[in-house]
């Protein structure tokens, strides 16, 4: 039976705060992390209206044209905003920060445009293995990106990981020692030459950098996976084509063909091998942000279509219906139950998996030297040393664990998988019920459909997030998300006895004593390592 | 006025089921299995440009459909056409849905304004002449003064480039459309604006247009500047009482789902046996079987195609809604088997994700269909009508 109710019962509500979105906020109410939240928030916001709103079907037209088509002017407008820099840590001169902070700006900028959204999505997720490298990254490529956002000629970072051959293989240290691997970091004098096909990069074709993992040893892929930094000016270094994608197409998704790129030895990120470790740390981190995507896509839908019955006119036949009401309510009440899945996923990562070592008081020290000590090239050469790697990873084996990190990745892929399902099914009712109806939000409507599926794939497929569900809170595994203590013996880092004769592996004076011992990639099931 | 498939799609009462009259009508069988190669041979490798809509690819393939008479299959030889019932023409479409599914489309919504209209008027049409029915239906605006009907606004699949459509809708203001009427309107005529569809989903071998036509002006002028016929309204939609040309279009929307499902499901079975992770075809992978496993179940259960006459509407209606809900999720998992190389354009797979959806709202949402449902099995208007 219907039910009847008034136009304004109907019409949008003005957009809540943080701590009424997330009803846990609300205990750090005047809390300058708040605050600081709502205006980054706000930022977001203002640059999705003003920027990215009123320009996603024309771009999105232009791109399906073009698939190389690229909008600058977007990139500079949210540069201004800060949207390239909050992720760089304070210490580098960013906004310092974690996954909270990209999940927030990302349900913000994907409600009016997710394929712009992407652009600053892939930018962060391009910087996220250079925050793992902790203090040595600091005064290189990071300083670079804050500078140039604030001479307004922003670069634009991306991160390599997916192969023609090895999409989900890349994601799961398991499959990634059966996957067909075709990549190959060689190392040369001085560094590594760098070959192969890297596929669906996005940002690929418009990145001034990007971190990319491939193996040194290819009949070894999962012990020697590792992330290098590769200036995309680099000789050798190719765009060998764009994809035409079904949704998303703001963002550019490019192959990539390396031949023989050099990259220098210093350009390694984190310790050679470390790469598999590393790629479940980012993807701990990165998967709130993509459920964050999802739900800023349900938002989008849900807000165009009830403001558009709320509207009336076409729509008037629809408001008093039960059914449309129901629909609606059920909308509300998943993106409400998706923000607290993403929100609760990026606390764990900021406070358990991540962030102690971020707060770690060595971490604090270094923040504290100026930058110019910093950069002098007695401390560069420390800071950058096989010695401060080693460090670095210490720091992390202190302050979290290997089986934090996997329930964090297990919460992380909870969020992601549920948030992405979630955005299929408001973005399909949603449609549903405008129908074949001429009105100018259908096509909003479908665009938003198309931009959900790719929520249900990249990040690791929805399958692949649960499976890591199961292993971290089903059954209660444990994997070796944490690089081991001391790095494997490698051809460009020092041989065991240069090791012997500078400390590794003993006890550091100022970390402390390590959380564990070196270790393979390998699961334990039941708790505790 | 003949009555081309209404026996075939009301159902019979004979008790024979539709593999056996299937066996019976050879003509219809030998065009199910032509439509079948047509689509692989014509259809399948021009998918790409139909999905842009590109006029001339369009064009191309509506030729071939002409050359063997699926246009007006319907229509008696005599009348040029391939004297088929509706079980075959339905046969046919989910034939030609596995190609392209836009085409797919036109030829039901070419078949659908052939049977509507007047025999002596259609055996005027030149060959090769695209018409298209227009569902008047959910979500068309419709301008009605002292009780007439003046104008006619919806948004139409293959109404862009038709040479003429067929405007179907309830005989009258309320009606729950067990009767339908018809409006003719040629693609010439000045009461007729039609303006492209600037974002088309899916489907995009019927090119969807906004079309809004003046009756009211078209009816006052009928005699003199427009033809004789357009304007007219006919009860019954052209068919002999029993079959509803929304029913026909509902089937014809199910026949194409059908035939999007069938094409996804193979292409995902293909793709999982070659596709290599973890060092195996994923299909060894359980969470690819679930997927496909769930497709192979969605084709396997397809309704009986005749069922008692009585139930011929809440029959079309209830197989339209199974159908096209097991297309989209099928589709939708295609492309999840896929992966990422699903999303990208050149698999073809993601557009069968958009043909489903799209068809799925044809010839109005689902939601809305099981309204009419429960308006035809429990004579409860539905409450938009």
């Amino acid at each position: 039976m219907p039910a009847t109710t008034t136009a304004a019962s109907c019409a949008g509500p003005p957009q809540p705060t943080l701590a009424q979105r997330f009803p846990r906020f609300s205990a750090d109410a005047g809390s300058s992390r708040l605050r600081q939240l709502e205006r980054l928030r706000e930022r977001a916001r203002r640059f999705a209206q003003q920027h990215a709103r009123g320009r996603a079907l024309e771009i999105d037209r232009r791109a399906r044209e073009d698939p190389r088509f690229f909008d600058w002017e977007l990139v500079r407008a949210g540069a201004s905003e800060g949207l390239l820099s909050f992720l760089i840590p304070k210490q580098a001169g960013g906004g310092g920060g974690l996954a909270t902070e990209a999940a927030i700006v990302m349900e913000e900028l994907c409600a009016a445009c997710p394929g712009i959204a992407l652009i600053f999505g892939a930018h962060a997720l391009g910087i996220s293995p250079l925050l793992l490298g902790g203090p040595s990254q600091w005064d290189g490529v990071l300083a670079q990106l804050v500078a140039s956002e604030a001479q307004e000629r922003p670069m634009l970072m991306a991160c390599a990981i997916t192969e023609p051959e090895a999409g989900t293989d890349v994601e799961d240290p398991d499959l990634l020692a059966r996957g067909r691997i075709t990549t190959h970091a060689r190392p040369v004098p001085g560094g590594y030459r760098l070959t192969g096909t890297k596929r669906f990069i996005s940002n690929g074709s418009v990145a001034r950098w990007i971190t990319i993992l491939m193996p040194t040893d290819p009949r070894n892929p999962a012990q020697t996976w590792t992330c290098f930094l590769l200036d995309t000016r680099s000789e050798g270094f190719s765009i060998a084509r764009v994809e035409s994608k079904m949704g998303q197409r703001a963002c550019p998704a490019a192959e990539l063909s390396l031949q023989e790129v050099f990259v220098p030895a210093e350009r390694v990120v984190g310790r050679p091998g470390d790469g598999a470790a590393a790629t479940m740390i980012v993807l701990a981190c990165s998967r709130p942000p993509v459920a964050a995507i999802a739900t800023g896509i349900a938002s989008g839908a849900y807000e165009r279509v009830r403001d558009w019955i709320a509207s009336g006119g076409q729509a008037a036949d629809l408001r008093n219906r039960q059914h449309v009401q129901l629909q609606l309510a059920s909308m509300e009440e998943e993106i409400h139950l998706a923000r607290q899945a993403y929100i609760d996923a990026a606390t764990e990562v900021d406070q358990v998996a991540l962030g102690g070592a971020l707060r770690h008081p060595l971490v604090r020290a270094l923040g504290h030297v100026p930058p110019s000590v910093r950069r002098s090239s007695l401390m560069r050469g420390w800071i950058t040393s096989p010695r401060a790697a080693d460090a670095t990873v210490a720091v992390m084996r202190r302050t979290t664990s290997d089986r934090a990190v996997t329930r964090s990745l297990a919460l992380s892929s909870l969020a992601k998988a549920h948030c992405a399902d979630v955005a299929m099914r408001v973005t399909t009712a949603a449609l549903d019920l405008v129908g074949m109806r001429d009105v100018p939000v259908r096509a909003e409507l479908q665009k938003l459909w198309r931009d959900a599926k790719l929520t249900q794939i990249y990040e690791g497929t929805n399958q692949l997030n649960r499976i890591e569900v199961h292993r971290g809170l089903c059954a209660q595994e444990t994997i070796s998300c944490l690089p081991p203590l001391r790095a494997a013996a490698h051809p460009n880092r020092e041989s065991p006895a240069t090791a012997a004769a500078t400390g590794a592996g003993r006890q550091d004076p100022l970390i402390g004593p390590a959380a564990g011992a070196d270790r393979q990639l390998v699961r334990a099931r039941g708790g505790e390592r | 006025m003949s009555s081309p498939g209404a026996a075939d799609l009301a159902g019979g009462s004979d008790g024979t089921n539709g593999a056996e009259v299937a066996a019976e009508q050879a003509p219809g069988r030998a065009l199910a299995d032509l439509a079948r190669q047509i689509a692989r041979r014509e259809l399948l490798p021009a998918a790409g440009r139909l999905d842009i809509s590109d006029a001339e690819t369009i064009g191309a393939c509506w030729r071939v459909m002409c050359d063997v008479g699926l246009d007006r299959a319907l229509r008696s030889e005599s009348e040029g056409g391939a004297g088929i019932g509706a079980l075959d023409l339905l046969a046919v479409i989910e034939e030609l849905a596995v190609g392209d599914a836009g085409i797919a489309l036109a030829v039901l919504l070419a078949n659908v304004a052939f049977v509507a209209m007047p025999s002596a008027r259609a055996a005027t049409l030149p060959p090769g002449a695209r018409w298209a029915a227009v569902p008047v239906g959910w979500g068309a605006q419709l301008t009605i003064r002292q009780g007439r009907l003046e104008e006619i606004s919806t948004l139409a699949f293959g109404a862009h480039g038709a040479h003429g459509l067929v405007f179907v809708l309830p005989a009258s203001p309320g009606d729950d459309r067990s009767r339908c009427s018809v409006l003719c309107a040629q693609g010439s005529t000045p009461h007729l604006r039609r303006e492209r569809e600037e974002h088309q989903l899916g489907l995009s071998g019927a090119p969807a247009a906004m079309v809004a036509f003046s009756v009211a002006d078209a009816q006052l002028r009928s005699g003199s500047s427009l033809d004789p016929w357009s304007g007219e309204q006919r009860r019954g939609g052209g068919c002999e009482a029993e079959l509803c040309l929304f029913d026909l279009m509902r089937r014809g929307a199910a026949a194409i789902a059908r035939g999007i499902a069938r094409r996804a499901e193979q292409l995902a079975l293909e793709y999982a046996q070659q596709r290599r992770q973890g060092g195996v075809a994923i299909v060894a992978h359980d969470a690819v079987r679930d997927m496909l496993g769930a497709m192979a179940v969605r084709r396997i259960l397809r309704p009986a195609e005749r069922i008692a006459e009585a139930d011929a509407r809440a029959f079309a209606i209830a197989e339209k809604i199974l159908a096209t809900d097991a297309a989209l999720a099928s589709a939708t998992d295609a492309v999840q088997v896929f992966g990422g190389t699903g999303y990208m354009r050149e698999t073809g797979v993601e557009k069968l994700m958009r043909d489903a959806k799209s068809i799925q709202l044809f010839p109005e949402p689902n939601w809305v269909s099981a309204d009419a449902l429960l308006g035809a099995h429990l004579a409860t208007p539905a409450p938009w009508s």
